[in-house]
Protein backbone atom coordinates (compact mmCIF):
# COMPACT_ATOMS: atom_id res chain seq x y z
CA UNK A 1 0.00 0.00 0.00
CA UNK A 2 1.33 3.40 -0.94
CA UNK A 3 2.21 5.97 1.67
CA UNK A 4 0.73 9.47 1.71
CA UNK A 5 4.02 10.79 0.42
CA UNK A 6 4.05 8.38 -2.50
CA UNK A 7 0.48 9.30 -3.36
CA UNK A 8 1.44 12.95 -3.32
CA UNK A 9 4.37 12.26 -5.63
CA UNK A 10 1.99 10.51 -7.97
CA UNK A 11 -0.32 13.51 -7.81
CA UNK A 12 2.52 15.82 -8.82
CA UNK A 13 3.36 13.60 -11.79
CA UNK A 14 -0.30 13.53 -12.79
CA UNK A 15 -0.29 17.30 -12.75
CA UNK A 16 2.50 17.27 -15.33
CA UNK A 17 0.32 15.13 -17.59
CA UNK A 18 -2.63 17.40 -17.07
CA UNK A 19 -0.50 20.38 -18.00
CA UNK A 20 0.42 18.63 -21.24
CA UNK A 21 -3.23 18.09 -22.01
CA UNK A 22 -4.12 21.68 -21.21
CA UNK A 23 -1.28 22.93 -23.38
CA UNK A 24 -2.36 20.74 -26.30
CA UNK A 25 -5.97 21.88 -26.04
CA UNK A 26 -5.12 25.55 -25.56
CA UNK A 27 -2.55 25.55 -28.35
CA UNK A 28 -5.13 24.05 -30.67
CA UNK A 29 -7.93 26.34 -29.57
CA UNK A 30 -6.01 29.59 -29.29
CA UNK A 31 -3.09 29.06 -31.64
CA UNK A 32 -1.52 32.41 -32.33
CA UNK A 33 -4.64 34.37 -31.58
CA UNK A 34 -3.44 37.16 -29.36
CA UNK A 35 -3.93 40.88 -29.76
CA UNK A 36 -1.46 42.41 -32.15
CA UNK A 37 -0.43 44.83 -29.43
CA UNK A 38 0.84 41.95 -27.30
CA UNK A 39 2.98 40.74 -30.19
CA UNK A 40 4.37 44.24 -30.49
CA UNK A 41 5.09 44.37 -26.78
CA UNK A 42 7.00 41.14 -26.83
CA UNK A 43 8.89 42.25 -29.91
CA UNK A 44 9.74 45.50 -28.17
CA UNK A 45 10.82 43.52 -25.14
CA UNK A 46 13.30 41.70 -27.31
CA UNK A 47 14.45 44.93 -28.87
CA UNK A 48 14.52 46.57 -25.46
CA UNK A 49 17.03 44.16 -24.03
CA UNK A 50 19.52 47.00 -23.99
CA UNK A 51 17.19 49.08 -21.88
CA UNK A 52 16.53 46.23 -19.48
CA UNK A 53 20.20 45.50 -19.26
CA UNK A 54 20.99 49.13 -18.62
CA UNK A 55 18.45 49.26 -15.82
CA UNK A 56 19.69 46.04 -14.30
CA UNK A 57 23.31 47.08 -14.48
CA UNK A 58 22.40 50.37 -12.90
CA UNK A 59 21.15 48.45 -9.89
CA UNK A 60 17.42 48.45 -10.44
CA UNK A 61 15.36 45.35 -10.09
CA UNK A 62 13.64 43.30 -12.68
CA UNK A 63 10.39 45.14 -12.16
CA UNK A 64 11.85 48.43 -13.14
CA UNK A 65 13.63 46.89 -16.10
CA UNK A 66 10.31 45.46 -17.16
CA UNK A 67 8.68 48.84 -16.77
CA UNK A 68 11.29 50.37 -18.99
CA UNK A 69 10.68 47.70 -21.58
CA UNK A 70 6.95 48.35 -21.43
CA UNK A 71 7.51 52.05 -21.81
CA UNK A 72 9.50 51.42 -24.94
CA UNK A 73 6.77 49.12 -26.17
CA UNK A 74 4.12 51.76 -25.61
CA UNK A 75 6.08 54.29 -27.56
CA UNK A 76 6.32 51.88 -30.44
CA UNK A 77 2.66 50.95 -30.18
CA UNK A 78 1.51 54.50 -30.41
CA UNK A 79 3.55 55.02 -33.51
CA UNK A 80 5.25 58.01 -31.99
CA UNK A 81 8.67 56.71 -32.79
CA UNK A 82 10.06 54.08 -35.05
CA UNK A 83 11.68 50.96 -33.72
CA UNK A 84 15.11 52.49 -33.46
CA UNK A 85 13.85 55.70 -31.96
CA UNK A 86 11.79 53.61 -29.56
CA UNK A 87 14.86 51.82 -28.38
CA UNK A 88 16.77 55.06 -27.97
CA UNK A 89 13.84 56.58 -26.14
CA UNK A 90 13.53 53.52 -23.91
CA UNK A 91 17.18 53.88 -22.99
CA UNK A 92 16.68 57.54 -22.34
CA UNK A 93 13.55 56.76 -20.35
CA UNK A 94 15.61 54.32 -18.29
CA UNK A 95 18.03 57.08 -17.51
CA UNK A 96 15.17 59.41 -16.62
CA UNK A 97 13.60 56.83 -14.39
CA UNK A 98 16.88 56.28 -12.66
CA UNK A 99 17.31 59.94 -12.00
CA UNK A 100 19.93 60.21 -14.66
CA UNK A 101 18.20 62.88 -16.67
CA UNK A 102 21.28 65.04 -16.62
CA UNK A 103 23.19 62.40 -18.50
CA UNK A 104 20.79 62.52 -21.42
CA UNK A 105 21.35 64.96 -24.21
CA UNK A 106 18.76 67.73 -24.55
CA UNK A 107 17.71 66.42 -27.95
CA UNK A 108 17.01 62.93 -26.65
CA UNK A 109 15.32 64.33 -23.58
CA UNK A 110 13.08 66.49 -25.72
CA UNK A 111 12.20 63.46 -27.82
CA UNK A 112 11.25 61.50 -24.73
CA UNK A 113 9.31 64.37 -23.22
CA UNK A 114 7.37 64.80 -26.44
CA UNK A 115 6.66 61.12 -26.46
CA UNK A 116 5.45 61.22 -22.86
CA UNK A 117 3.30 64.20 -23.68
CA UNK A 118 1.86 62.24 -26.58
CA UNK A 119 1.14 59.36 -24.28
CA UNK A 120 -0.82 61.63 -21.98
CA UNK A 121 -2.98 63.02 -24.73
CA UNK A 122 -3.37 59.91 -26.85
CA UNK A 123 -6.62 58.04 -26.43
CA UNK A 124 -6.43 54.84 -24.46
CA UNK A 125 -5.79 51.93 -26.74
CA UNK A 126 -8.86 49.83 -27.19
CA UNK A 127 -8.94 46.63 -25.22
CA UNK A 128 -10.96 45.01 -27.96
CA UNK A 129 -9.04 42.63 -30.12
CA UNK A 130 -7.94 43.95 -33.48
CA UNK A 131 -9.88 43.13 -36.59
CA UNK A 132 -9.33 39.59 -37.63
CA UNK A 133 -7.04 38.57 -40.43
CA UNK A 134 -8.77 37.90 -43.71
CA UNK A 135 -8.83 34.16 -43.17
CA UNK A 136 -10.86 34.47 -39.98
CA UNK A 137 -14.44 34.55 -40.87
CA UNK A 138 -17.61 35.14 -38.96
CA UNK A 139 -18.45 36.36 -35.79
CA UNK A 140 -21.10 38.88 -35.40
CA UNK A 141 -24.57 37.65 -36.27
CA UNK A 142 -25.49 38.87 -39.70
CA UNK A 143 -21.94 38.75 -40.97
CA UNK A 144 -21.42 37.09 -44.28
CA UNK A 145 -20.23 33.65 -43.45
CA UNK A 146 -20.63 30.23 -44.97
CA UNK A 147 -20.41 27.03 -43.02
CA UNK A 148 -19.56 24.99 -46.08
CA UNK A 149 -16.47 27.03 -46.89
CA UNK A 150 -15.23 26.71 -43.38
CA UNK A 151 -15.68 22.98 -43.32
CA UNK A 152 -13.96 22.61 -46.66
CA UNK A 153 -10.78 24.06 -45.24
CA UNK A 154 -10.60 21.11 -42.88
CA UNK A 155 -9.06 23.26 -40.23
CA UNK A 156 -10.43 24.92 -37.17
CA UNK A 157 -11.54 28.46 -37.60
CA UNK A 158 -12.53 30.88 -34.97
CA UNK A 159 -12.25 34.33 -33.67
CA UNK A 160 -12.65 36.22 -30.46
CA UNK A 161 -15.01 39.09 -30.48
CA UNK A 162 -17.12 41.09 -28.17
CA UNK A 163 -20.82 40.86 -28.61
CA UNK A 164 -23.11 42.64 -26.23
CA UNK A 165 -20.19 42.94 -23.83
CA UNK A 166 -19.71 39.19 -23.87
CA UNK A 167 -16.62 37.40 -24.92
CA UNK A 168 -17.18 34.57 -27.27
CA UNK A 169 -15.23 32.19 -29.41
CA UNK A 170 -16.62 30.41 -32.43
CA UNK A 171 -14.86 27.40 -33.86
CA UNK A 172 -15.94 25.56 -36.96
CA UNK A 173 -14.26 22.47 -38.31
CA UNK A 174 -14.70 18.84 -39.09
CA UNK A 175 -12.71 18.03 -35.95
CA UNK A 176 -12.39 20.08 -32.81
CA UNK A 177 -9.95 19.62 -29.93
CA UNK A 178 -12.67 18.66 -27.50
CA UNK A 179 -14.16 16.06 -29.80
CA UNK A 180 -17.66 15.79 -31.14
CA UNK A 181 -19.36 15.65 -27.77
CA UNK A 182 -19.35 17.70 -24.60
CA UNK A 183 -19.59 14.52 -22.56
CA UNK A 184 -21.89 13.50 -19.77
CA UNK A 185 -23.95 16.23 -18.23
CA UNK A 186 -24.47 18.13 -21.46
CA UNK A 187 -28.01 19.06 -22.34
CA UNK A 188 -29.26 18.02 -25.78
CA UNK A 189 -30.50 20.98 -27.81
CA UNK A 190 -31.63 21.74 -31.34
CA UNK A 191 -31.01 25.18 -32.75
CA UNK A 192 -31.95 26.31 -36.21
CA UNK A 193 -32.59 22.70 -37.13
CA UNK A 194 -29.10 21.68 -36.06
CA UNK A 195 -28.73 19.10 -33.29
CA UNK A 196 -26.25 19.73 -30.54
CA UNK A 197 -25.43 19.97 -26.86
CA UNK A 198 -25.21 22.75 -24.31
CA UNK A 199 -23.16 22.77 -21.14
CA UNK A 200 -22.58 25.44 -18.49
CA UNK A 201 -19.40 24.71 -16.52
CA UNK A 202 -19.81 27.71 -14.26
CA UNK A 203 -16.96 29.50 -15.98
CA UNK A 204 -17.89 28.99 -19.60
CA UNK A 205 -21.05 28.22 -21.50
CA UNK A 206 -20.44 25.90 -24.40
CA UNK A 207 -22.73 25.04 -27.27
CA UNK A 208 -21.71 22.33 -29.71
CA UNK A 209 -23.78 22.00 -32.86
CA UNK A 210 -23.48 19.53 -35.72
CA UNK A 211 -24.10 20.62 -39.29
CA UNK A 212 -23.58 17.43 -41.24
CA UNK A 213 -19.91 16.57 -40.90
CA UNK A 214 -19.14 19.98 -39.50
CA UNK A 215 -18.92 20.89 -35.85
CA UNK A 216 -19.70 24.36 -34.59
CA UNK A 217 -18.50 25.16 -31.12
CA UNK A 218 -19.61 28.40 -29.52
CA UNK A 219 -18.10 29.25 -26.19
CA UNK A 220 -19.13 32.17 -24.03
CA UNK A 221 -17.66 33.53 -20.84
CA UNK A 222 -20.11 34.70 -18.21
CA UNK A 223 -23.27 34.49 -20.30
CA UNK A 224 -26.72 33.20 -19.51
CA UNK A 225 -28.11 30.14 -21.25
CA UNK A 226 -30.73 32.23 -23.03
CA UNK A 227 -28.12 34.59 -24.43
CA UNK A 228 -26.05 31.75 -25.80
CA UNK A 229 -29.03 30.08 -27.43
CA UNK A 230 -30.24 33.37 -28.86
CA UNK A 231 -26.83 34.17 -30.26
CA UNK A 232 -26.55 30.74 -31.86
CA UNK A 233 -30.01 31.08 -33.39
CA UNK A 234 -29.09 34.41 -34.92
CA UNK A 235 -25.77 33.07 -36.15
CA UNK A 236 -27.37 30.05 -37.82
CA UNK A 237 -30.22 32.12 -39.20
CA UNK A 238 -27.87 34.65 -40.71
CA UNK A 239 -25.99 31.93 -42.53
CA UNK A 240 -28.84 29.86 -43.84
CA UNK B 1 15.65 29.71 -7.71
CA UNK B 2 17.80 32.37 -9.25
CA UNK B 3 18.93 34.44 -6.36
CA UNK B 4 20.34 37.29 -8.40
CA UNK B 5 18.53 39.37 -10.95
CA UNK B 6 20.40 39.33 -14.21
CA UNK B 7 19.64 40.92 -17.51
CA UNK B 8 18.57 38.35 -20.07
CA UNK B 9 21.19 37.25 -22.52
CA UNK B 10 20.72 37.14 -26.26
CA UNK B 11 20.16 33.38 -26.27
CA UNK B 12 17.62 33.63 -23.46
CA UNK B 13 15.71 36.29 -25.35
CA UNK B 14 15.78 34.19 -28.49
CA UNK B 15 14.54 31.06 -26.71
CA UNK B 16 11.84 32.99 -24.86
CA UNK B 17 10.73 34.66 -28.08
CA UNK B 18 10.51 31.25 -29.77
CA UNK B 19 8.44 29.85 -26.91
CA UNK B 20 6.14 32.85 -27.06
CA UNK B 21 5.72 32.53 -30.82
CA UNK B 22 4.86 28.86 -30.51
CA UNK B 23 2.46 29.06 -27.57
CA UNK B 24 1.33 32.67 -27.31
CA UNK B 25 -2.38 31.91 -27.43
CA UNK B 26 -2.05 29.32 -24.72
CA UNK B 27 0.07 31.65 -22.59
CA UNK B 28 -2.45 34.48 -22.81
CA UNK B 29 -5.30 32.10 -22.01
CA UNK B 30 -3.41 30.89 -18.93
CA UNK B 31 -2.99 34.44 -17.68
CA UNK B 32 -6.62 35.31 -18.46
CA UNK B 33 -7.82 32.31 -16.48
CA UNK B 34 -5.99 33.65 -13.43
CA UNK B 35 -6.68 37.35 -13.79
CA UNK B 36 -9.95 37.70 -15.74
CA UNK B 37 -8.60 41.00 -17.02
CA UNK B 38 -7.17 41.29 -20.51
CA UNK B 39 -4.69 44.18 -20.03
CA UNK B 40 -3.41 42.61 -16.82
CA UNK B 41 -3.13 39.25 -18.53
CA UNK B 42 -1.01 40.82 -21.23
CA UNK B 43 1.19 42.32 -18.51
CA UNK B 44 1.57 38.85 -17.02
CA UNK B 45 2.64 37.38 -20.35
CA UNK B 46 5.10 40.24 -20.81
CA UNK B 47 6.63 39.62 -17.37
CA UNK B 48 6.72 35.89 -17.96
CA UNK B 49 8.59 36.24 -21.23
CA UNK B 50 11.15 38.38 -19.45
CA UNK B 51 11.48 35.76 -16.71
CA UNK B 52 11.86 33.01 -19.28
CA UNK B 53 14.51 35.00 -21.10
CA UNK B 54 16.47 35.34 -17.88
CA UNK B 55 16.51 31.59 -17.51
CA UNK B 56 17.58 30.85 -21.02
CA UNK B 57 20.20 28.35 -19.97
CA UNK B 58 17.50 26.26 -18.34
CA UNK B 59 15.24 26.44 -21.40
CA UNK B 60 18.10 25.29 -23.59
CA UNK B 61 18.29 21.95 -21.84
CA UNK B 62 14.55 21.23 -21.86
CA UNK B 63 12.54 19.16 -24.27
CA UNK B 64 9.82 20.93 -26.22
CA UNK B 65 7.11 19.62 -23.90
CA UNK B 66 8.99 20.56 -20.76
CA UNK B 67 9.65 24.05 -22.09
CA UNK B 68 5.93 24.48 -22.80
CA UNK B 69 5.06 23.36 -19.25
CA UNK B 70 7.67 25.71 -17.86
CA UNK B 71 6.33 28.60 -19.93
CA UNK B 72 2.76 27.93 -18.80
CA UNK B 73 3.75 27.75 -15.14
CA UNK B 74 5.87 30.88 -15.48
CA UNK B 75 2.91 32.80 -16.89
CA UNK B 76 0.70 31.48 -14.13
CA UNK B 77 3.26 32.53 -11.53
CA UNK B 78 3.54 36.01 -13.08
CA UNK B 79 -0.25 36.27 -13.13
CA UNK B 80 -0.50 35.26 -9.47
CA UNK B 81 2.12 37.86 -8.58
CA UNK B 82 0.16 40.54 -10.41
CA UNK B 83 -3.08 39.46 -8.77
CA UNK B 84 -1.47 39.65 -5.35
CA UNK B 85 -0.09 43.09 -6.05
CA UNK B 86 -3.52 44.17 -7.13
CA UNK B 87 -5.27 42.67 -4.13
CA UNK B 88 -2.61 42.50 -1.41
CA UNK B 89 -5.28 41.96 1.22
CA UNK B 90 -5.82 38.47 -0.11
CA UNK B 91 -3.42 35.84 1.07
CA UNK B 92 -4.40 33.62 -1.80
CA UNK B 93 -5.32 35.76 -4.76
CA UNK B 94 -6.66 32.79 -6.64
CA UNK B 95 -8.88 31.58 -3.85
CA UNK B 96 -11.93 32.85 -5.64
CA UNK B 97 -10.90 31.81 -9.10
CA UNK B 98 -13.35 29.32 -10.52
CA UNK B 99 -11.93 25.97 -11.38
CA UNK B 100 -10.78 26.66 -14.88
CA UNK B 101 -10.14 23.01 -15.47
CA UNK B 102 -13.84 22.32 -15.49
CA UNK B 103 -13.94 24.27 -18.70
CA UNK B 104 -12.05 21.58 -20.55
CA UNK B 105 -13.79 19.00 -22.60
CA UNK B 106 -13.75 15.71 -20.77
CA UNK B 107 -14.04 12.10 -21.75
CA UNK B 108 -16.42 9.71 -19.98
CA UNK B 109 -13.45 8.25 -18.12
CA UNK B 110 -12.44 11.67 -16.92
CA UNK B 111 -15.97 12.44 -15.90
CA UNK B 112 -15.82 9.40 -13.73
CA UNK B 113 -12.54 10.64 -12.27
CA UNK B 114 -14.14 13.99 -11.61
CA UNK B 115 -16.07 12.30 -8.86
CA UNK B 116 -12.95 10.82 -7.48
CA UNK B 117 -10.89 12.38 -4.75
CA UNK B 118 -7.72 12.24 -6.83
CA UNK B 119 -9.29 14.52 -9.39
CA UNK B 120 -10.33 16.98 -6.70
CA UNK B 121 -6.82 17.05 -5.29
CA UNK B 122 -5.41 17.50 -8.75
CA UNK B 123 -7.66 20.49 -9.20
CA UNK B 124 -6.35 21.92 -5.95
CA UNK B 125 -2.68 21.36 -6.70
CA UNK B 126 -2.04 24.56 -8.72
CA UNK B 127 -3.27 26.64 -5.78
CA UNK B 128 -1.10 24.67 -3.38
CA UNK B 129 1.95 25.26 -5.57
CA UNK B 130 1.13 28.95 -5.82
CA UNK B 131 0.91 29.25 -2.05
CA UNK B 132 4.15 27.42 -1.27
CA UNK B 133 7.39 29.16 -0.39
CA UNK B 134 9.27 29.92 -3.62
CA UNK B 135 12.06 27.44 -2.93
CA UNK B 136 9.63 24.59 -2.24
CA UNK B 137 7.59 25.48 -5.32
CA UNK B 138 10.65 25.58 -7.56
CA UNK B 139 11.86 22.29 -6.15
CA UNK B 140 8.59 20.46 -6.76
CA UNK B 141 8.06 21.98 -10.19
CA UNK B 142 11.68 21.31 -11.15
CA UNK B 143 11.52 17.70 -10.05
CA UNK B 144 8.05 16.60 -11.12
CA UNK B 145 6.99 18.95 -13.89
CA UNK B 146 10.28 19.71 -15.59
CA UNK B 147 11.95 16.36 -14.78
CA UNK B 148 15.19 18.02 -13.68
CA UNK B 149 17.86 15.75 -12.24
CA UNK B 150 18.95 16.12 -8.63
CA UNK B 151 22.22 17.56 -9.88
CA UNK B 152 20.44 20.19 -11.98
CA UNK B 153 18.16 21.05 -9.06
CA UNK B 154 21.14 21.32 -6.73
CA UNK B 155 22.91 23.60 -9.16
CA UNK B 156 19.85 25.80 -9.58
CA UNK B 157 19.37 26.05 -5.82
CA UNK B 158 23.04 26.39 -4.98
CA UNK B 159 23.02 23.39 -2.64
CA UNK B 160 24.73 20.02 -2.55
CA UNK B 161 23.18 17.32 -4.71
CA UNK B 162 22.85 14.89 -1.82
CA UNK B 163 20.72 17.35 0.14
CA UNK B 164 18.16 17.66 -2.68
CA UNK B 165 16.25 14.50 -1.75
CA UNK B 166 15.84 15.68 1.84
CA UNK B 167 14.69 19.10 0.69
CA UNK B 168 12.23 17.47 -1.69
CA UNK B 169 10.82 15.31 1.08
CA UNK B 170 10.32 18.37 3.25
CA UNK B 171 8.79 20.34 0.39
CA UNK B 172 6.30 17.54 -0.32
CA UNK B 173 5.46 17.35 3.36
CA UNK B 174 4.78 21.08 3.55
CA UNK B 175 2.74 20.95 0.35
CA UNK B 176 0.63 18.09 1.71
CA UNK B 177 -0.08 20.00 4.90
CA UNK B 178 -1.05 23.04 2.87
CA UNK B 179 -3.32 20.96 0.68
CA UNK B 180 -5.05 19.45 3.71
CA UNK B 181 -5.62 22.94 5.10
CA UNK B 182 -7.06 24.14 1.81
CA UNK B 183 -9.28 21.07 1.56
CA UNK B 184 -10.52 21.75 5.04
CA UNK B 185 -11.14 25.43 4.29
CA UNK B 186 -12.94 24.58 1.06
CA UNK B 187 -15.07 22.01 2.85
CA UNK B 188 -16.03 24.60 5.47
CA UNK B 189 -17.00 27.01 2.73
CA UNK B 190 -19.30 24.53 1.03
Amino acid sequence: MRTEDERFESLLRSYALRLDREIAVEDAAWGGRVPERLDRRIEALTLGAGAAEAAALAGTGLRKASTVGKFGARLGRLGLLGAIKGLVAALAAAALLLGGAYLVSPVVRETVENAVSGLRTAPEPSTALPDSPADWVIPSPGADFTLRDEAASGTMQGRWFTSEARECMVQIAARLPGGSSLGDGAEPVEIGGLPGEYQDTGLTQVLLLRAGDTLIRIEFWGAERGEVIEYAERLIESNE
Amino acid sequence: MDKTIRPPGAEGLRLAAELYAKHKGMLLKTALDCLHDRPLAEDAVHDAVLRLAQRGERLRDMSEGEAARYAKLTVRSAAVDLARRRHPERTDALEETPDELLAWPTTPEEDYLARDEARRRLDLLPRVLDALAPVDRELLIGKYILNLSDEALAQALGVRARSVQMKLTRARHRARILMERMESTDADGR
